[in-house]
């Protein structure tokens, strides 16, 4: 997969053009690590920054510690992976402690998992003693009574959204399940609700069979598909988000090289996050695609400002 | 990708090496041509998947050396010829090649990785083996591996004690350049002082809760380092950088827990 993660836009030294204030934070780039990759401790976080990550979302966490689905968690695919890892986390209270003792570099958002609004508040108000940020997990498409099952319904986004606000002083961002027809509707709830911004896409449902013992490979038999396969399913969605809201918007999905970031950026979106590229390339794919997307923006003498959105029409 | 989903092969050869360890022969080109120290996920379909080191190979099959330890690991042990498993990998960076005279230094099951290490490298540098395990019926490849000495914390065989207590011994007089070993943390732990006191390099394979086995989900990390996809083996610097190597582990969910 390596050859995949080559730059095909040319790169140069070490430009920084591509520091961003977002969200009422400074980046010193808009590329951050997503949820659920790597983020199950404090020093997992700091590596990616270490690597070149602008800003850094923990895995998800709730209220009890947890240790996720059986295993296999993870099947590699045509241009991607399927997980069930079951949002396994060590809760909410012991992740926080360990996050307040380490400089992890970056801002840190904490991305949260609960079943109603007042779960969602708790964690908020809890995750908060530590985080730069919250992100409001509403889009695990594997796992009972979360995560997307409660992000599909506009109504509930919003009261989950506001309780959430209500919790804190950080920006709240909602991400989003590419598992519906109504991801518009779930952003403007999120919005009304106050949301920040809002996080598109989480991973696409899917499933594997091994067709010679003809049984499920994954523990959890469906799962989450992300990477490569689904950089076009995340460019749509963010393109209707940024034509139906006014909060920004963070692209995620597929992200491997500059032309990748560049297309979700122009799609709409202000800010990135890397999961899946962190094992189909090297850490070091944060600094590679800021090279590559700062190169691009001055052959395009553009700011990053300016690309957000540019391929809607006026 | 082209490696991460499962081939399904069946089962080739198997050996008991030890009322708990068990060995298994797969036809798996991919696995076969791995570098020591790396290794795979086997996969037994309903029951789960597990990381497991490559202990030898021959021509294209590789072997797979298993503790019994739970519900997993149990299904393999029952498996016999002819029966199927899943292989994902190889993954991970695996042992370097020797340039010199080296000491083998294994714990446990952790001579698995080790046999492999041996069968790749014996014919080109002068190897010294030293085997440790809890009884004498537990210790591993002992004539394979043609070990100078062995231990038991029982004092069933060889040296009544851990086997980094005789170390030291075997050193003197030596031209050993470096020591690669895998097993318990302590005895690693243990090899790391030794030689940065004796001015000797070290290669260790670790171990972790490893869940994705391609640097993804975070379960194997040591402080932030993914031991899954830029392990199982680190050299002495890395291994002497780590804050929780020896003293923390984390379980499935992540939370720390003395070692």
């Amino acid at each position: 997969m390596a050859s995949s993660c080559r730059a095909t836009v040319k790169t140069v030294g070490n430009r920084t053009g591509t520091s961003t204030k977002l969200l009422g934070l400074k980046f010193t780039n808009p590329l951050f690590l997503a949820s659920g990759v790597m983020g199950t401790t404090p020093g997992g976080l700091k590596s990616a920054v270490d690597a070149g990550a602008g800003g850094v979302v923990t895995k998800s966490l709730g209220l009890e510690a947890r240790k996720g689905h059986s295993s296999p968690n993870v099947v590699g695919v045509d241009c991607g992976y399927l997980n069930a890892m079951g949002l396994p986390n060590p809760g909410v209270e012991y992740f926080t402690e360990e996050l307040s003792k380490v400089d992890v570099g970056a801002p840190v958002f904490a991305s949260i998992f609960g079943e109603d609004p007042d779960q969602f508040a708790k964690l908020t108000e809890i995750a908060s003693g530590a985080a730069d940020g919250i992100e409001l997990n509403l889009s695990c498409p594997h796992a009972e009574k979360v995560g997307s099952a409660v992000g599909t319904d506009p109504d509930l986004v919003e009261r989950i959204v506001s309780k959430a606000v209500d919790a804190t002083d950080l920006p709240v961002l909602a991400k989003l399940t590419p598992n519906t027809d109504r991801i518009v509707d779930i952003g403007r709830a999120a919005e009304s609700g106050g949301a920040a911004g809002v996080v598109a896409i989480n991973t696409v449902s899917g499933m594997a069979i091994d067709v010679e013992t003809k049984r499920p490979v994954l523990g959890n038999v469906t799962g989450g598909l992300s990477g490569r396969a689904i950089h076009p399913v995340a460019v749509k969605a963010v393109y209707d988000l940024y034509e139906g809201l006014s909060v920004p918007i963070i692209g995620v999905g597929g992200v491997e090289t500059p032309e990748t970031a560049v297309e979700l950026i122009l799609a709409g979106a202000s800010a990135l996050q890397i999961g899946t590229a962190v094992a189909t390339c090297e850490l070091s794919v944060f600094r590679d695609v800021d090279r590559g997307l700062a190169e691009y923006l001055s052959q395009e003498d553009l700011s990053l400002e300016d690309l957000v959105g540019l391929a809607h029409r006026n | 990708m082209g490696n991460d989903k499962p081939r399904i092969r069946e089962v080739a050869l198997t050996g008991q090496e030890s009322p708990t360890v068990k060995t298994i022969r797969l036809y798996d080109p991919p696995t076969s041509d791995a570098a020591p120290g790396q290794f795979a996920m086997l996969w037994v379909p309903d029951s789960g998947e597990i990381p497991i080191a490559i202990s030898g190979t021959e021509e294209e099959y590789s072997e797979f050396t298993i503790k019994h330890r739970g519900e997993t690991t149990s299904e393999i042990h029952d498996l016999g010829v002819g029966d199927k498993i899943g292989v994902r990998g190889p993954y991970g960076v695996g042992f370097s090649r020797p340039t010199g005279p080296a000491v083998i230094l294994g714990g446990g099951y952790g001579v698995a990785p080790l046999r492999y290490f041996y069968q790749s490298n014996s014919s080109n540098v002068p190897l010294t083996t030293l085997i440790g395990a809890t009884s004498a019926e537990e210790l591993l490849f002992v004539d394979e591996l043609d070990a100078e000495i062995v231990s038991t914390d029982d004092g069933s065989r060889g040296h009544h004690g851990y086997i980094t207590e005789v170390i030291e011994d075997v050193l003197e007089g030596k031209d050993v350049e470096m020591i690669y070993t895998a097993g318990p943390e302590p005895m690693i732990l243990r090899a790391l002082e030794i030689c940065k006191s004796r001015g000797l390099d070290l290669e260790a394979s670790l171990e972790r809760v490893m869940k994705c086995g391609v640097g993804l989900c975070g379960s194997c990390l040591i402080d932030g380092f993914r031991v899954c996809k830029d392990g199982p083996v680190v050299g002495l610097d890395q291994l002497d950088e780590f804050s929780e190597f020896g003293r923390w582990t984390r379980t499935a969910s992540g939370k720390k827990e003395p070692i």
